[in-house]
């Protein structure tokens, strides 16, 4: 088997809850030696949350998202309010090629763990840090949460029904969206290092990397002057585009004709109905403006027929088009199943579950390291003592003293 | 050309929709050397969607072209003549990465395939962003920002708290997120592949699945149903999670969007209100409570937080370490000052638009300094330059072809 991208690659990771994590995932899954540092004197939120056994003992191992987020790491548990602690914390840096944190501006400053000094420890070091509003100006202390990031991305205004007030996308968005930006810059951080032999350290702000996803209502309002709003499932000038209702509660089909090739085939899948001849839908344009219409006649077709039926038939005449799948659609459809998208696996504590591996295929070599997610400090002792070379007694004075905890 | 970590990087990008493009938009903007293919005549099919000044149409005045293509050095070539497949073929020798997402019946008609490509060049990293990936039975399907977005989950899940099912169809969000997830996600995925190359020693295909970019960031999902087998409902009946309080709030001019997850954090979150009378009531006594009776707190909420000016209320909650932010319009955080202290906004000079404001890329590397290197091409801008220098070619070789009609 050869070996893993970035076997040999070690990252010292002070990350939590979503962005920084993810990255992170991602770097142990492509070879890296992740060690995540954690502790029980400050959980990793997505722990924290977790619910509690009958003696009101939080069960920090078996939350979902923070499984689905952290397995392939290694987890040494570290107290870092104290300074022993962060004596500890730069040695596991001075060993390390790879700094991940998205702390609060200032945090890793204030804990003596600044890029500044890191870079002294280990030469070459890359350090990235993520964070709500960037590592300057005036909102970068700011205490940001990915849903309210969203919302002052100016994302949530233009996600709703046309003419409603806005809604809001649903679910955590910035989050993997600025651990996966993140994840792109780190590896051209690597990559110019190969050549180079110089780290750096990167700044990344979650709304900079949420807006720059957004440029056709940003570049209309700094162009046009237009703040636009929610347009539902609409693209303005496409007829029929959106979503319809199919057989069964709540079912519905995306359905997306972008061009005439597939208007035709459109009309084609529906068996040349005599509506679809009509002079108020022969060319783009006029569908647009007649879309309210066409949308009925579509409705009518896709509603009392099953939305897997729909899909198939449509598609077989070249037309965009796929069921409104949620989570279990996601993970049971027999087309994802054979992709292999989700990884299956065991966890002492909860047995085997799905978690989502990598979104990009290599053909010959595709290669990943998939393993289960750490417990809380599950590797405190390869850490401390295999790596950083760490005596039993002195191990266990630490564990006493709440430094290793 | 810009500086930046990928500054010794070649890419060649023929892309005919926002996923390729803007994957190889990041790469340009990282100070890759990126040559960008286009059809002579008409070009990228990019350069007819807006938004264009004063809504008016022209194949050099897309600023969301301009906004893609950042950087990158621009030819035309006609793939469609056996002569244009040649030039195209010696033009990936000297490309490192080559980036499409062109169906693959457009592929085999150019002799494009990646199996024909990678048999003669061995080490080259070819990415293909497909709509369903280049395996399964929906390999050969066709999709849509809209098809992709609904089949990843996210769709089912926007908006949140629906309270009438038929009334609020599954909806996209705005603008184009599944095309721009899945062009970082090929981004990510070929920078692996040339990690990978170091230990193979040989090039690979980087399959990537407009579908599978989504999904891959909407984990919250997968995990209510693997982890705790839930179904998920579209319908909330009226709940808030416990775990993470999250709602908008109206202000006196606008709303904010606040967070609050522990009890103590609510504590906090009650005093910047003026400690109202029915913040002791026990029907809200803990996080747990208040996500059961979301329905009677909403209102008494609002009644408080419409006093507030948003800005107000943001800095006194901020001030408490609550994360409690504006709900911004476009024009709102355009104006931000943060992002203007950031300078996230940069003006480049474009040869047809002109003066154009646009944001940079996110990512800030203390290695090289942020520019925004050169405007997007014009149509062929750059085929005296890439023709003579990466291919050899001469004056007069340029001069027959384009008579012929290959460039």
């Amino acid at each position: 088997m050869t070996e893993l991208a970035l076997e040999g690659i070690r990252v010292a990771d002070f990350s939590w809850v979503w962005a920084g994590p993810l990255c992170t995932r991602y770097l142990a899954s492509m070879g890296a030696q992740v060690i995540k540092i954690e502790s029980r004197q400050r959980p990793d939120q997505f722990r924290a949350g977790a619910a509690k056994d009958k003696e009101g003992n939080p069960l920090w191992n078996q939350a979902p998202n923070f499984n689905l987020l952290n397995y392939s790491k290694l987890s040494t548990s570290l107290n870092l309010s104290r300074p022993e602690g962060i004596a500890l914390a730069k040695q596991i840096v001075a060993i390390s090629d790879i700094v991940v944190e998205n702390f609060g501006t200032g945090a890793m400053e204030r804990m003596g763990l600044s890029y500044e000094e890191l870079k002294v420890l280990r030469p070459g070091v890359i350090m990235v840090s993520s964070s709500g509003f960037g590592q300057t100006g005036p909102l970068a202390g700011y205490a940001a949460y990915g849903s309210a990031i969203q919302s002052y991305s100016g994302i949530n205004h233009i996600t709703g029904y046309r003419g409603q007030p806005p809604r809001g996308i649903g679910g955590a968005f910035s989050d993997p969206l600025t651990g996966t930006t993140e994840l792109f810059g780190v590896l051209a951080a690597l990559y110019q290092r190969q050549l180079t032999g110089e780290g750096q350290h990167l700044d990344l702000s979650m709304v900079e990397a949420t807006v720059a996803h957004l440029p056709e209502a940003v570049l209309d309002y700094l162009i046009n002057g237009r703040d636009q709003g929610p347009q539902g499932n609409d693209e303005d000038g496409l007829a029929p585009h959106g979503v319809y209702r199919c057989a069964g509660d709540d079912t519905w089909i995306a359905i997306a004709v972008q061009n005439e090739e597939e208007w035709q085939g459109f009309c084609r899948a529906l068996g040349n109905p005599l509506w679809a001849a009509e002079k108020k839908y022969t060319d783009a344009s006029s569908r647009w403006q007649n879309r309210k219409e066409l949308d009925h006649h579509v409705e009518a077709w896709t509603k009392d027929r099953d939305r897997f039926q729909a899909m198939e038939i449509l598609q077989q005449e070249g037309v965009p088009s796929g069921p409104v799948f949620d989570a279990r659609d996601v993970a049971e459809d027999p087309h994802m199943r054979e992709r292999g998208l989700f990884v299956e696996l065991d966890h002492p504590e909860l047995g085997p579950k799905l978690y989502v591996g990598h979104p990009w295929k290599l053909l010959p070599d595709d290669n990943a390291r998939y393993e289960r997610p750490p417990l809380l400090g599950e590797h405190s002792e390869y850490v401390y003592k295999d790596l950083l070379g760490m005596n039993d007694e002195k191990f266990d004075r630490l564990v006493q003293q709440k430094i290793i905890f | 050309m810009s500086v930046g970590p990928l500054e010794s990087l070649k890419v060649v990008e023929w892309a005919g929709e926002i996923p390729g493009t803007y994957c190889g938009k990041l790469f340009a903007d990282l100070g890759a050397e990126v040559i960008k293919v286009e059809a002579p005549v008409l070009g990228s099919p990019l350069r007819k969607v807006g938004p264009f000044p004063g809504d008016i149409p022209d194949l050099e005045r897309s600023s969301l072209f301009v906004y893609l293509n950042n950087n990158k050095s621009g030819i035309t070539l006609n793939l469609q003549s056996s002569a244009g497949q040649d030039i195209f073929r010696k033009l990936l020798g000297y490309a490192s990465i080559f980036i499409t997402d062109y169906p693959l019946s457009v592929l085999e008609d150019y002799h494009l395939t990646h199996q024909e490509v990678l048999t003669q060049y061995p080490m080259l990293i070819y990415a293909l962003i497909s709509p369903f990936g280049l395996s399964g039975p929906h390999a050969s399907y066709k999709t849509s920002d809209l098809i992709s977005f609904h089949m990843s989950g996210y769709g089912h899940s926007t908006p949140g708290n629906v309270e009438d099912p038929e009334q609020e169809p599954p909806l996209r969000a705005g603008g184009h997120q599944a095309d721009y997830a899945a062009g970082l996600t090929a981004a990510v995925g070929a920078m692996y592949a040339i990690f990978t190359k170091l230990s193979t020693g040989r090039g690979q295909v980087v399959d990537v699945s407009r579908q599978e970019a989504l999904i891959s960031f909407n984990i919250t999902n997968l995990g209510t149903y693997s982890f705790a087998g839930q179904v998920p409902v579209r319908h909330s009946g009226g709940r808030r999670s416990p775990v993470a309080m999250a709602a908008n709030l109206p202000c006196k001019d606008g709303s904010v969007w606040f967070v609050v997850m522990a009890d103590e954090q609510w504590e906090r979150f009650v005093q910047v209100l003026g400690n109202p009378e029915w913040s002791t009531w026990e029907v809200f006594s803990d996080r747990f409570a208040r996500a059961d009776n979301w329905d009677a707190l909403e209102p008494l909420l609002h009644d408080e937080t419409k006093r507030f000016e948003k800005d107000k209320l943001v800095a006194l909650c901020q001030e408490k370490k609550i994360p409690c932010l504006p709900a911004n319009s476009i024009s709102d955080v355009v104006n931000s000052p943060q992002l203007a202290a950031r300078q996230f906004f940069r003006e480049i000079t474009h040869p047809t638009l002109g003066e154009i404001t646009m944001p940079r890329n996110p990512l800030l590397f203390s290695g090289s300094p942020m520019s925004m290197g050169n405007p997007a091409p014009l149509l062929g801008e750059h085929n005296e330059r890439v023709y003579k220098e990466v291919l050899g070619l001469r004056q007069e070789d340029l001069a027959a072809l384009k008579e012929a009609g290959v460039i």
